[in-house]
């Protein structure tokens, strides 16, 4: 058979993402519990060192030549044909009595089952597809890793041997399949194998629930056949991934990566895809709803726009009235979108005089803005994601970054880079993730210890002579002293070894592979940003990056997630409020105390633009907290624990049904995306209800009618930023890609992939400034900066301290002024907000941390972002993420397991001394023996597997002063059966 | 917007098996509790229900073999429910809740394969859909001795295959009644490297008794139910003397031998 066609799928590129099912499920109309293929998790429960403790399999039909599930056909004609020039077996649906004999014979589980049609379904390499002129499967088209490649076989063979990979056998039952898979290729040691291996139960329960599948699914192909498609953009994600959108008759049926974008090539992660289920979901809220119950218990009634808005403004009014502008607060972030958070309600809020807005940034990424803003002059990170940039460095460092599910488009094509080039990939987590799974060497770093760490590679460098010299005297200011300060202080690696639960020769090591590198590209994320030392861990690791001369260069670069985008609209200053006092705290988790004491001053209103009931620590009290509250106007896309105590509930439109720009990329780019489609019922753009509510407070002037339209906002309000200034809707529209790279100053200029490189100005800097900064060099230490870290406690030379909650007794951060006292005027911020004041408390004399742990608390909890499919709580909404990842996990070492009764998929409790919640239990040996992870995201009044959420354990007195991040990465827990 | 159902649905099977059984039940009753003579099982109303009934099961039975003559198997599913469900409701009728009478053991038989026909497609379908991707272990390489055995059961099967059907190959090739007519040693032997073979795989080792044996088991009770059924036939056709035992014989028949 000389044409026989294959899926080659490659074990060391494959994420698990599981972008492939979602992709097959939409191609092929399926519905829950119907496959065709199935990315299979198969965590080691062994505790072999030797061996990786994650490994993913796609499987999907194997196209044998010999295939068992048609040779079980008790059809006559059969049911199951195979081509004779392809090689490809399909089922004939239409023929197919449900019997299940071919699912039961395939060894490979690879036939799947329509339990409401009651027939097979199996891969068919996408027969349909192919017919109608697609050049690939819908699996291999959308896989952010490209680990899925469709071809001839024998193309597939000879493309396998010239890059010497070696296969893996899946073929022991002498069923002669077409599927190639290419085996791990990170040591003979490491080769996969299925011994040891075992699906989590988390993730394979046996439960099929029959949820309502919703259209497109189970229609028939021709009327999901698409007519149009418009490009656009995925604005749930910081990776702001380029996409498709696929229309038939008006109606979006389809929603996939943009082919036509030459970086992206229609790699796209579930969540865009899934996108459409958020606006099919039945779950969506329609029209506003007024309580008519108690807070909490979810019941309300319908009303009008009018009605809701008039009575929310006059509430608004009343709560002004007696406790000024400033007794109002506005929550707004991840679901609400760019537009809203730094246009409409940014009017709004500038014209009304409150100074407390906030977004979600102080729970993810306002101690990495803070560094990035002291250190480099910008929020973010200069590089891009382009072949020539990142794909040409050398070593790739992740530090408490999970890029793999994060923003896996982004890993991706650093995975592909990396393979392409023999670079090598290092990751420090302290368990086992996707990414370090495929990572050179996984260092498992106690959480809460990264300072000690950075500090330790700088005193390595520095002691071996390995930093850039000349870098470092003429692009650095103030690095001798912070070098002085180290080796003064003995921040070595023997010092930081325990700390780090890391040997010391791993530390020398690390710095060395760091500083000899030709191009080094160093990831942060919430790993770093989500302790009390958040600002000085990303300073710490920034001066690693410059030290060794990887910042300002092409392949060497600091990442930490977003790009901090300068966009944003403002009100004439004529017509903006002055605030009376600074904001409460610039993390709302620290407006609780104001909410129920009246102190510093009160905080009676709160419109909550997503969910906080779910997201800010210390869950307990935050809930007394809005029972305190006159007003709550809760404005969503579903119900959740927020609307069930809010007063008033508006239904919001999701990004694809207003008009959006994607989530502050990466890598500096804006992505367009149109309005795709109508919101339903009569749910509502949040400009539109920004706008409608300032009309009720004598601001329509200003927020005008015409800018409900989301485009014309754009371009007349939002791009007054000299960076951002050329990205017009024309010059958007006019690529096919819909993205543009800022700075942009006009529309004309060129795309910069690189910024701050050696013999440019940076933008808007002076002439000859390389680096945005006030000395146009990367500043470590200045006066300036010295002053504003004494004023709360700190030094602008990152003083070692850890988490009060650790399993050792470390030096931490404890804030002198609790959220009822002012604090002082936050000196990074201009004074805008109020913040408390700290200090660094020596770990010894009995300190917190040891008298939790004579209470029992003897396990690390860490928390962070679930695989793929999910992204915070409004992924929960689609049957399909939830099919992916149902339950809310509990990551526990097999031994701990053991020695603690719990067995895998079992029912557990996690207490900390802040409260409880309930999770499944992962038995899982890629985590340190003393850690746990347990994700975000669930939430007790979700539609399919509701759980308490992880805040529940969490403490919002343990913040970062200068930023006001929460610690959500170490806190001292205890596990038992529930 | 829910998703149309591609077949007769889980609610339509549910449905129509339960609208016909409790009008069987609902006679069965008032015939039960009735004095009147055209109330009892044998008399020429319900003997004529019997007669209709038996021939609705022997068509639903025919119906689902006919997928393997060539016949539309779905049309085929949805006469095998229809009638089945149909003949359930004749049958009961003609019951007549005679509870400690020997036919009600056919009965039991009939039920039983009314209810299993109902898990497979419901329950049973859903455990079905479960097993995707759950066969991993075909990722974990057999013993050699088994790579061995697989080799020669696959060269004893060519070789069989010869004189089965010279035309076919073993790759895709499963025995049809035409081959048990032809050749039934071969086809027996065939049918044997056939099962070892699975059992080699161990393709079926992770689903549930059920999902091995359902279909097993509802062809068995279909044919006990059909050897009863002729069994019923002859007793009150020709021995209505044994199955009166000294009573009555009101029922039409042809001869009333005892023994």
């Amino acid at each position: 058979m000389s044409n026989r066609l294959a899926l080659m799928i490659d074990l060391e590129r494959c994420t698990g993402c599981k972008s492939c099912e979602v992709a097959c499920k939409t191609e092929h109309g399926l519905g829950a519990g119907e496959r065709r293929n199935r990315v299979l998790w198969l965590p080691g429960q062994s505790n072999g060192a030797e061996r990786p403790a994650l490994d993913f399999l796609t499987m999907a039909c194997q196209h044998c030549d010999r295939p068992a599930c048609l040779r079980a056909c008790p059809v006559s004609p059969k049911a199951i044909a195979k081509d004779p020039e392809t090689g490809v077996v399909q089922v004939l649906e239409d023929r197919c009595v449900g019997c299940g004999e071919c699912v039961a014979a395939c060894p490979y589980g690879a036939m799947g089952y329509d339990a409401d049609g009651h027939h097979a379904v199996k891969c068919d390499l996408c027969a349909e597809r192919r017919a109608e002129g697609d050049t690939t499967t819908a699996c291999a088209s959308v896989c952010p890793t490209r680990a899925i490649t469709f071809g001839e076989r024998d193309d597939l063979l000879a493309q396998a041997e010239a890059q010497g990979r070696a296969r893996l056998d899946n073929d022991p039952w002498l069923l002669e399949p077409a599927t190639v898979y290419l085996d791990r290729m990170i040591g003979e040691a490491q080769h996969f194998t299925a011994e040891d291996r075992a699906i989590p139960g988390v993730t394979d329960s046996g439960a099929f629930e029959s949820q309502p599948s919703v259209y497109p699914f189970g229609a028939p192909r021709a009327e999901r056949k698409p007519d149009t498609v418009i490009p656009g953009g995925c604005n749930i994600c910081f990776n702001a991934c380029p996409t498709k959108y696929h229309f038939r008759d008006g109606k979006l049926v389809k929603i996939t990566g943009n082919d036509d974008d030459p970086l992206y090539e229609g790699r796209v992660c579930p969540k865009s895809q899934l996108s459409l289920q958020l606006y099919t979901s039945e779950k969506r809220l329609t029209q506003p709803l007024k309580r008519i119950g108690k807070r909490g218990e979810s019941r309300f009634e319908p009303i009008s726009w009018d009605q809701a808005l008039d009575e929310i403004a006059d509430k608004i009014k009343a709560v002004r009235d007696e406790h000024g502008p400033e007794g109002l607060g506005i929550f707004a972030g991840t679901r609400t979108g760019t537009l809203a958070n730094k246009g409409y309600i940014r009017m709004f809020y500038q014209m009304f005089g409150t100074p407390n807005f906030e977004t979600t940034e102080p729970y993810c990424s306002s101690g990495k803005n803070l560094a990035f803003q002291m250190v480099l002059g910008a929020a973010g990170s200069g590089n891009s994601y382009t072949r020539d940039d990142m794909g040409s460095a050398r070593l790739y460092v992740y530090v408490g970054d999970n890029q793999a599910e994060t923003r896996p488009v982004h890993f991706g094509m650093i995975n592909d880079w990396r393979l392409q080039n023999g670079a090598r990939m290092i990751v420090l987590d302290p368990r086992q993730t996707v990414t370090a799974s495929k990572a050179n060497w996984h260092l498992p770093i106690r959480p809460g210890a990264d300072l000690a760490l950075f500090l330790a590679l700088a005193y390595h460098i520095f002691d071996a002579g390995l930093h850039d010299q000349a870098f470092c005297r003429d692009y650095v200011e103030g690095w001798e002293r912070w070098r002085d300060f180290i080796l003064e202080k003995g921040y070595s690696p023997d010092w930081a070894a325990p700390i780090c639960d890391l040997s010391s020769g791993d530390i020398r090591k690390l710095a060395e592979e760091i500083a000899t590198a030709d191009g080094c590209v160093i990831f942060g994320s919430r790993g770093l940003n989500q302790h009390t030392n958040s600002v000085q861990n990303n300073r710490a690791i920034m001066f690693v990056a410059a030290i060794t001369g990887n910042i300002g260069r092409k392949g060497g670069a600091y990442f930490n997630v977003s790009s901090g985008n300068p966009a944003e609209a403002n009100a004439p200053i004529e017509r903006r409020v002055a605030p009376r006092r600074p904001q409460v705290r610039t993390s709302p988790t620290g407006w609780t105390d104001a909410m129920l004491t009246g102190e510093p001053y009160p905080l009676k209103a709160l419109i909550a633009n997503n969910n906080p009931m779910a997201l800010w620590p210390s869950q307990d009290k935050t809930r007394k907290a809005f029972e305190a509250l006159d007003l709550l106007v809760h404005i969503d896309l579903y119900l959740n624990e927020t609307s069930a105590y809010a007063d008033y509930v508006l239904p919001v439109a999701t990004g694809i049904e207003k008009g959006e720009i994607s989530r502050a990329s990466e890598d500096r780019r804006i992505v367009w995306i149109d309005k795709m489609i109508d919101p339903p019922g009569e749910a509502r753009p949040d400009g539109w209800i920004w706008i409608e509510l300032g009309k009720r407070f004598g601001f329509g002037d200003v927020m005008k009618e015409e800018w409900k339209d989301s485009a014309r906002f754009w371009d007349e309000a939002m791009i007054g930023h000299p960076q951002v200034r050329g990205i017009t809707q024309a010059r958007l529209h006019a690529t096919p890609r819909r993205w543009i790279r800022f700075p942009m100053p006009d529309d004309h200029s060129p795309e910069i992939d690189t910024l701050y490189t050696e013999g440019t100005t940076a933008p808007g800097a002076p002439e000859g400034h390389r680096f945005p900064t006030p000395s146009g060099k990367l500043e470590f230490w200045t006066e300036a900066q010295e002053a504003k870290f004494n004023a709360l406690g700190l030094s602008a030379l990152p003083e070692f301290y850890g988490e009060r909650e650790a399993l050792i007794d470390m030096p931490y951060m404890e804030l002198i002024d609790d959220d009822r006292a002012e604090g002082i005027p936050n000196p990074f911020l201009n004074g805008a907000a109020y913040a408390p004041r700290g200090r660094i408390v020596s770990g010894e004399n009995n300190p917190p941390g040891a008298k939790l742990r004579e209470q029992g608390f003897s396990l690390e909890l860490v928390s962070g972002r679930p695989p793929a499919p999910h992204f915070h709580s409004w992924t929960h909404n689609s049957w399909q993420a939830q099919e992916m990842w149902p339950d809310l996990y509990c990551q526990i070492h097999p031994e701990t397991a053991g020695r603690l009764g719990i067995r895998d998929g079992e029912r557990v409790k996690v207490e900390t001394s802040h409260g409880e919640t309930e999770a499944r239990a992962w038995v899982y040996s890629g985590i340190r023996k003393t850690a746990v992870f347990i994700p975000i995201g669930w939430g007790e009044k979700q539609p399919y597997h509701p759980w308490k959420p992880v805040n529940f354990l969490t403490d919002k007195s343990q913040r970062c002063p200068i930023s006001e991040q929460t610690n959500l990465k170490s806190l001292l827990c205890r596990v038992t059966p529930a | 917007m829910i998703r149309p159902p591609q077949d007769l649905s889980n609610r339509l099977l549910f449905a129509v098996v339960g609208a016909t059984a409790a009008m069987g039940v609902l006679a069965a009753v008032v015939f039960g509790v009735s004095a009147a003579d055209w109330a009892r099982p044998g008399s020429p109303l319900l003997q004529t229900v019997a007669i209709v009934g038996a021939m609705l099961l022997l068509g639903s039975f025919a119906a689902v073999l006919a997928k393997r003559f060539g016949q539309p198997g779905k049309a085929g599913f949805r006469a095998h429910v229809g009638l089945a469900s149909l003949g359930l409701a004749c049958v009961l009728a003609h019951w007549s809740f005679q509870v400690f009478q020997l036919p009600t053991l056919l009965l039991l038989l009939l039920v039983a394969l009314v209810v299993l026909g109902v898990w497979s497609r419901s329950a049973g379908a859903k455990q079905m859909a479960g097993t995707f991707g759950r066969k991993h272990a075909a990722f974990r390489p057999p013993p050699p001795q088994t790579r061995e055995r697989l080799r020669a059961l696959i060269a004893q099967k060519r070789a069989l295959l010869s004189g089965i059907d010279a035309a076919a190959s073993e790759a895709t090739f499963s025995l049809q009644p035409r081959h048990w007519l032809k050749a039934p040693g071969k086809a027996i032997a065939y049918q044997r490297l056939c099962e070892e073979e699975l059992g080699l795989t161990g393709a079926t080792a992770m689903l549930s008794r059920g999902q091995r044996q359902w279909r097993l088991a509802h062809r068995l009770l279909a044919w006990a139910f059909v050897a009863g059924l002729i069994l019923h036939i002859l007793l009150v056709t020709f021995f209505a003397g044994y199955v009166a035992d000294s009573g009555e014989i009101y029922w039409w028949h042809l001869t009333d031998w005892d023994f």
